[in-house]
């Protein structure tokens, strides 16, 4: 179901009616989660199941690690709960991989293997899964301990376990919530709690990036396909990839602000998941404003665990790097995804090489820096276009042996429209950017709010591009 | 703030539906292939006045380049480039006046309908928000606006006008297919015969639109576009062309003689290329004048 089809306003409206009707927070929970079960299985009902059983999976485990008395069972439970999450996750998602690596095309073990469906938004809620576990474990969260405290505890937990894991503005592409952000927060909501403007500011920006920028965009990057890109001029080929790194952060940064949006109305409030990462100026800052989500839980239930930066410089880099590759295959069942994901490893290690050398890598001027971290990101997502690394190399071929230019009304209509649509983003960022580096607070153009929000909703209506699931949705 | 940004909205559309009134009426707003379906089709759902007198043409990307301008004017084109003659068919259903005559062209039968197609026209609130507030339609879509008044500005053309050169015939012509890949592409896809469950899916469907428009009163004739010959004999539009005459007989339904096929050439063993596509509809014309009542 996706957030800009009839379904789910329908689906948002009652949900939202029938959970404000009750001032009872059990009833609220109940209403939320079913909602969460209803959107999930919208469309393929019988990946429910799988869902579910992942809840009870967690609620099991966590339970069973707060209520364990030796720290040998506690560590036990830990270790079964991360593995039955990771498990669910390998088996789903890359077994196609293993068969279509290492199986031939005549194997009945790889065609078995290759067949197993891939259900949406599983990387997004085995990793809260994990989450909860590990958060129990450590304490960081005591919702487990508190419940076997309490004699009715085990029900209510378990509600709040489902509401966790299914949350619907989360669930199939993030934001990645961490337990002891969410769980806290699950008591009686009301009406007058909910922050309006903040809600309405993030649901009009995250609809007016995807569905203007990001929604009309595609069907100009639709041209970085295999073989249609080969007959691209140098400078078509450079706009597109351009256009397709801005597509992609209005398609996801748009579905998270949506997600945050609509959270804010039950009550729930998200973290941001994008913090302007176009104005990065170096690779560790990207990572510090993009998929904030991700970043953070790889880097507090993968990176420190491994040690991070305690144990040495070659074990900081074989963390650093161990981190970016898997993160890079959480993408998506492909190999192209590992490849992107050291890539942006063998970016940070080579920033953090230099930095650690020479004090200050780059004695260049911000903007430079700028542009350049943008360039390798840009080139990076070329492989989420182009999984196949052939195609990747053919087209990164093409944009040094093409014609620079070719004069055809359809190659300029491309780059008209791609230049155009990416303007709201390069604004966007520009602004931000501005503001940070002169210490302004633009308190004057704040005044002027209500037309930039006003104009952002009319272009929603009357420019929007045609609907596709959102790009994370196939991780 | 939220009241103020909804009334700035309101206020957009109402002075965005003024300037449309005073800017010229044929824009070219087209901005890609998808953006030209889905205005094609809402044109036809709002703006095409008697449709009771109207012939409509359904099919894919191989009858949208017919030149319509060689047809008499009330025939309609909704033929979709990517898509097939399901969506066509599907618009003709939705809409409550019909047309006198259906053409369905019978070369992407095996091709279902689009869903997010039908989703993005007949989603229940956009449909009649576009119904009422022309501003909102496709057509006009501000960047759309934006990219025709500069085309209009800067003198350039994004469809160019074929003039066709009725002494030449095909042997004139060079022989070669333009892409050569795409070629390659198509005679690997046509080799593969459809299954049964695939055949029988297809004209299943066909079969309640063709059902349905005859009790409307509505007359169905079936064509054939030409394609490359070699690929005419593949097993995948053999199938077709056989189980269209098992499953609609010649003695029951109308059906458009095929030219020789020699006489055409293509870009890529299915689409025409302009000066052909611009032949075939003038020979279509002759033959609906013999054939069709």
């Amino acid at each position: 179901m996706l957030f800009t089809s009839f379904s789910f306003f329908a689906l948002l409206t009652l949900t939202w009616a029938l959970y404000y009707a009750t001032r009872k927070k059990a009833v609220q929970v109940a209403v939320a989660t079913l909602a969460s079960f209803v959107f999930y299985a919208w469309n393929f009902p019988f990946l429910l199941s799988l869902l579910l059983a992942s809840i009870a999976i967690n609620i099991g485990v966590s339970y069973r690690v707060a209520a364990s008395s030796s720290p040998a069972a506690r560590r036990a439970y830990a270790v079964l709960g991360v593995l039955a999450n990771l498990g669910i996750l390998g088996f789903f998602k890359y077994s196609p991989l293993i068969g279509r690596t290492f199986f031939g095309a005549d194997s009945s073990v790889g065609d078995f293997l290759v067949a197993i469906p891939l259900p949406i938004g599983i990387s997004f809620f085995t990793f809260q899964g994990i989450s909860l576990v590990v958060d129990t474990f450590t304490g960081k969260d005591p919702s487990a301990a508190q419940a076997k405290e309490q004699n009715t505890g085990l029900k209510h937990y378990a509600a709040n376990i489902a509401l966790f894991i299914a949350f619907f503005p989360q669930l199939i592409a993030g934001p990645i919530v961490k337990a002891h952000e969410f769980l806290p927060q699950i008591r009686a909501k009301h009406l007058r709690d909910i922050q309006w403007e903040i809600c309405f500011r993030n649901l009009v920006i995250g609809y007016f990036l995807k569905m203007f920028v990001a929604d009309n965009l595609k069907d100009q990057t639709f041209w970085i396909q295999y073989p249609y890109f080969e007959s691209s001029s140098v400078v078509e080929l450079v706009t597109l990839l351009y256009g397709y790194a801005i597509q992609i952060f209005a398609d996801f940064a748009g579905y998270s602000l949506i997600a945050i949006g609509v959270a804010g109305l039950f009550g729930y409030q998200l973290r941001d998941n994008f913090l302007f990462p176009y104005i990065s100026t170096s690779f560790s800052e990207f990572w510090r404003r993009w998929h904030i989500s991700l970043s953070t839980f790889l880097r507090e239930y993968l990176y420190i665990p491994l040690g991070g930066n305690r144990r040495g410089n070659v074990r900081t880099y074989a963390n650093l790097m161990t981190t970016m590759v898997l993160g890079g295959l959480w993408h998506g069942a492909a190999w192209s995804y590992a490849v992107w994901g050291f890539y942006h490893g063998v970016a940070l290690a080579i920033e953090r090489l230099a930095w650690d050398t020479f004090r200050s890598p780059f004695r260049v001027p911000p903007f430079l820096q700028g542009a350049g971290v943008f360039v390798v990101v840009a080139v990076g997502f070329l492989l989420f276009k182009l999984p196949s690394f052939d195609h990747f190399i053919r087209y990164m071929q093409c944009m040094f042996t093409n014609p620079l230019w070719l004069a055809d009304t359809g190659t300029l209509l491309r780059i008209f429209f791609t230049l155009v649509y990416s303007i709201p983003v390069i604004v966007y960022h520009a602004a931000y950017a501005y503001q940070e580096h002169y210490s302004l607070s633009f308190a004057g153009l704040r005044r002027l709010d209500p037309i930039y929000y006003g104009l952002m909703l009319f272009f929603i209506l009357a420019n929007s591009g045609s609907s596709i699931d959102f790009i994370y949705f196939q991780f | 703030m939220v009241k103020k940004s909804l009334l700035v909205t309101l206020a957009s559309v109402l002075l965005y539906s003024m300037v449309l009134e005073i800017l010229p009426d044929k824009l070219n707003t087209k901005q890609h292939l998808w953006n030209y379906n889905v205005i094609k089709a809402q044109q036809y759902l709002y703006e095409t006045d008697d449709v009771s007198h109207r012939n409509v043409i359904v099919g894919s990307s191989l009858s949208a380049r017919l030149v319509m301008d060689s047809l008499p004017s009330n025939y309609v084109n909704l033929a979709f480039g990517g898509q097939s003659l399901f969506d066509g068919l599907r618009i003709i259903e939705r809409r409550s006046e019909k047309p006198q005559a259906v053409f369905i062209e019978m070369n992407s039968v095996l091709r279902g309908q689009n869903e997010s197609f039908e989703e993005t026209l007949f989603s229940p609130v956009s449909f009649y928000a576009r119904k009422y507030i022309p501003s909102l339609r496709e057509r006009n879509q501000p960047m759309g606006v934006l990219k025709g008044l500069l085309i209009n500005l800067l003198g350039l053309d994004d469809q160019p006008v074929v003039v066709p050169d009725t002494e030449k015939t095909a042997e004139d012509l060079q022989p070669d297919i333009i892409n050569p890949q795409a070629f390659a592409v198509k005679k690997e896809t046509e080799a593969i015969a459809p299954t049964d469950e695939e055949l029988h899916r297809a004209f299943d469907d066909l079969k309640c639109y063709v059902q349905a428009l005859k009790q409307a009163g509505i007359q169905v004739v079936f064509f054939e576009m030409p394609i490359d010959t070699t690929l005419q004999r593949m097993a995948r539009p053999q199938a077709v062309h056989t189980q269209f005459f098992a499953e609609f007989p010649l003695v029951d339904y109308t059906y458009i003689t095929p030219p020789p096929r020699a006489t055409y050439r293509t870009t890529d063993g299915v689409h025409l290329d302009a000066l052909s596509a611009s032949r075939f509809t003038a020979y279509l014309r002759e033959e609906i004048e013999l054939t069709v009542q």
